[in-house]
């Protein structure tokens, strides 16, 4: 019997784990090409020598220094995922402001066949063509294999096509260190917000405020008067005590009266 | 006649039975502490960066840490109550059947908790309001659902034991005299308590609302689950740490009540109920419920006057208790022919242990200080001293006295120095490694360490090197003990063999 609710239970522990595991991958979408944040947060990225589209070179080390940047790598030709990818971040960026004042994005592209003329028409292309706090650069091939290692990019050509394999991601970059790794080609307001955020060294909210239409608050403030009032939520942080007094009493006078029906 | 010799027989099937359930909480401890704590080992490596190539995604970090550190809570937390348990049997008549219940539902809650792991569940051992529910894709709802399976199993296994300590007290004093008021009015006590009486009164009161505590956060919990809505998660918080602070404070007082009845036991000196021990431990009932506002000075939307509730709470909570404690250890040995072996060391070291971790904690509760080190290596700090080099050496000093009580069998003078001796510099030079960090503003709860926390990182390296002498004390404790343990149980089977 003991030994039968033993294996059982040992049954429904395998089972509940390959269950939420199963689930757990289904949600967060793992999928073991695509970049991993832990593995690079905090990664001081190499110097780079740049040229521009518009044929400036510069480092990049001179560019984060100036201010903190979004870093994508795409590539000229990109059929797949790099123009939806520029278009999410262009629309974000609109919404959220202080792109160019805050914060620049940097368009570095790994395919070592781009030129800076391929880039600009890229950029044409993207709607994002000397818009203010955007920069497309192709960075010399010696620098670039070490930058994509740092990130954590990766990219194969795809037979019989002109087109690479690769990840959609981008990369927040304070100090030249990556604070931040957001991987896929949709990126809404919310998340660029809290990339921004990141990249000023503010906090990141994880949930929502909450709201006066919370139930079970325990205090009420008013942010114009300063003033706190008691809630009905207090009624539950006072209950534990008030109950377990209930309880301690009961114990001991139940005790006492067996003690005595006993003498 | 025949009642009497009933009774007699009762109360012999349940001291062997205490035995046997004192003996397997040892043995769960000598097994579960070395795993629980390795994983902790895991995250100080982690944090010193050596593996981070190996294990490149950080969720299993913060996985680590809530395992770590809500097993560890609960262990340290039930491997005390069976010491407190073991130590005021002898004054009260425990029934064995409802603590077997209690042990078993205990067993659930620890699997469902390992299961949870596997899980990549790691919203933290405080499990803050709403995290569990807003996983963003690291663990699932089912993880969380299990969660709270088990914490609900948990709650209910431990408010067994607690209701019936208090029921086996009530059964032998009322609840004045089981709390000391006799000793504060004029004239002789009557009757007198063995302080580990008191001390379990206080316990078991106070474990009872902080369980209720857990059940009330449980509820909020599962309205979220099943409404879908949220509830305010400044009433969570409170209730997380109503909760869990006053547990783990319990912890250490289950060590200490057990201490008061041991420790006499090596130094041939009583330990006797006095004015100042009734007061300390009085003041600890009343306020242990209100010094986790400590937890809270962060959140400004808690009144003012509630930070200060906690502040005047925690000192009231820590300093009268430790001071009649620290002052009753310190005067059972000095100048006493005490009886030094590794059970007695242990629970010396400990009670120390848990006075240094004490002034670091009443340190951190004072909202100037917290003000600076909330959210920095300060933390784990004051908490690994008063649960490692506290509660786990009065805990390991539990068992060890237990396995020589079993087995008759008593460990060399030399093992006896090298382990302590591994665990004082070890365990020491662990906890100080926090305290430089937290004292530099280095902060918790990162398993990467920012650029502009560099110096966690040196300091986690070195960590790591003190926390290698804990486990190679631990695994020689381990050796010396599993021994007399084996001894125990080989005569166990011998007894009930010719039985």
């Amino acid at each position: 019997m003991g030994r039968g609710i033993g294996w059982g239970a040992g049954l429904l522990c395998i089972g509940l784990t390959i269950a939420s595991a199963q689930e757990r991958r289904h949600a967060a979408g793992v999928d073991p090409l695509m970049p991993q944040e832990g593995r690079v947060l905090y990664r001081l990225l190499p110097d780079a020598r740049l040229q521009s589209a518009d044929g400036a070179v510069q480092t990049l080390a001179a560019l984060w220094r100036e201010t903190p940047l979004l870093l994508v790598f795409a590539f000229s030709r990109c059929a797949g995922v790099c123009s939806p990818l520029l278009l999410q971040l262009k629309d974000a960026a609109e919404r959220v402001g202080g792109i160019g004042t805050e914060y620049r994005i940097l368009v570095v592209s790994f395919d070592s066949a781009d030129t800076p003329e391929q880039l600009a028409a890229f950029a044409r292309r993207s709607g994002v063509w000397q818009q203010q706090g955007w920069l497309f650069a192709t960075a010399e091939p010696d620098a670039l294999a070490p930058l994509l290692q740092t990130v954590g990019f990766w990219y194969s050509p795809v037979t019989g096509t002109d087109q690479y394999d690769h990840p959609a991601m981008v990369l927040g970059v304070r100090k030249g260190r990556i604070v931040r790794v957001h991987v896929g080609a949709l990126i809404r307001t919310m998340e660029l917000r809290a990339i921004l955020r990141e990249l000023r060294g503010d906090p990141v909210l994880a949930y929502p405020l909450p709201t006066a239409e919370m139930p079970f608050r325990c205090y009420g403030y008013n942010p114009e008067t300063g003033a706190f009032t008691l809630e009905w939520g207090i009624v539950l942080l006072l209950a534990p005590t008030l109950v377990g007094a209930v309880a301690v009493w009961l114990t001991f006078a139940q005790q006492r009266r067996r003690a005595e029906r006993c003498t | 006649m025949a009642e009497l010799a009933l009774g007699r027989q009762h109360a012999m099937a349940e001291s062997a039975g205490m035995r046997q359930f004192a003996w397997l909480w040892g043995g769960l401890f000598l097994v579960l502490f070395p795993l629980l704590g390795l994983l902790g080992v895991f995250m100080r490596m982690y944090q010193a960066g050596w593996l981070q190539e190996l294990v490149p995604d950080p969720q299993w970090f913060y996985a680590a840490m809530t395992l770590h550190g809500l097993g560890l809570v609960g262990l340290i937390y039930a491997a005390s109550f069976v010491a407190l348990l073991w130590a005021v049997s002898p004054h009260v008549q425990l029934q064995t059947r409802w603590l077997w219940i209690s042990t078993g539902l205990t067993a659930v809650g620890v699997v469902l908790l390992v299961v949870n792991f596997f899980n990549g569940f790691a919203p933290g051992w405080y499990f803050l309001y709403p995290l569990p529910f807003m996983p963003s894709g690291a663990w699932s709802g089912t993880a969380t659902d299990i969660f709270l399976a088990a914490v609900a199993v948990l709650g209910v296994a431990w408010v067994i034991w607690e209701l019936e300590l208090l029921r086996a007290i009530a059964a032998r004093y009322r609840l004045g005299v089981a709390l000391g008021w006799q000793y504060l009015r004029k004239g002789e006590p009557r009757p007198e308590i063995p302080p580990v009486v008191l001390v379990a009164t206080v316990c078991a009161i106070a474990g009872i609302v902080a369980l209720l505590a857990a059940v009330v956060m449980l509820v909020l919990m599962l309205v979220h689950r099943f409404s879908g809505s949220m509830v305010d998660p400044l009433v969570v918080k409170n209730l997380i740490f109503f909760f869990g602070h006053t547990l783990v404070n319990l912890a250490m007082y289950h060590g200490i009540g057990f201490l008061y009845s041991t420790l006499p036991k090596y130094s041939g000196q009583p330990w006797k109920t006095g004015i100042p021990l009734v007061v300390a431990w009085n003041l600890v009932l009343l306020l242990v419920l209100t010094a986790y506002f400590h937890h809270l000075y962060m959140d400004f939307a808690q009144p003012r006057w509630v930070n200060f509730v906690g502040q005047f709470a925690s000192y009231g909570i820590s300093i009268p208790a430790a001071v009649v404690t620290l002052l009753g250890t310190l005067s059972q040995v000095y100048r006493r022919p005490v009886r030094w072996t590794l059970a007695s060391s242990l629970m010396f070291w400990g009670t120390m242990g848990w006075a240094i971790g004490g002034v670091a904690a009443v340190l951190d509760s004072t909202v100037a200080f917290n003000f600076r080190f909330h959210n920095t290596l300060w933390v784990p700090a004051h908490f690994h001293t008063y649960l490692l080099a506290g509660i786990v050496f009065i805990t390991l000093g539990f068992v060890a006295h237990l396995a020589q009580e079993l087995s008759g069998k008593s460990e060399s003078a030399g093992m006896r120095r090298t382990i302590l001796a591994l665990l004082l510099i070890g365990g020491y030079g662990f906890v100080l490694m926090f305290y430089l960090s937290g004292a530099n503003g280095v902060p918790r709860r990162y398993a990467i360490y920012p650029p502009d926390a560099e110096l966690g990182v040196q300091l986690a390296r070195i960590a790591t090197f003190f926390v290698a002498l804990v486990v190679l004390g631990v695994l020689l404790y381990l050796v010396t003990v599993g021994k007399q343990w084996g001894a125990a149980l080989a005569g166990a089977q011998g007894s009930s063999a010719s039985d």
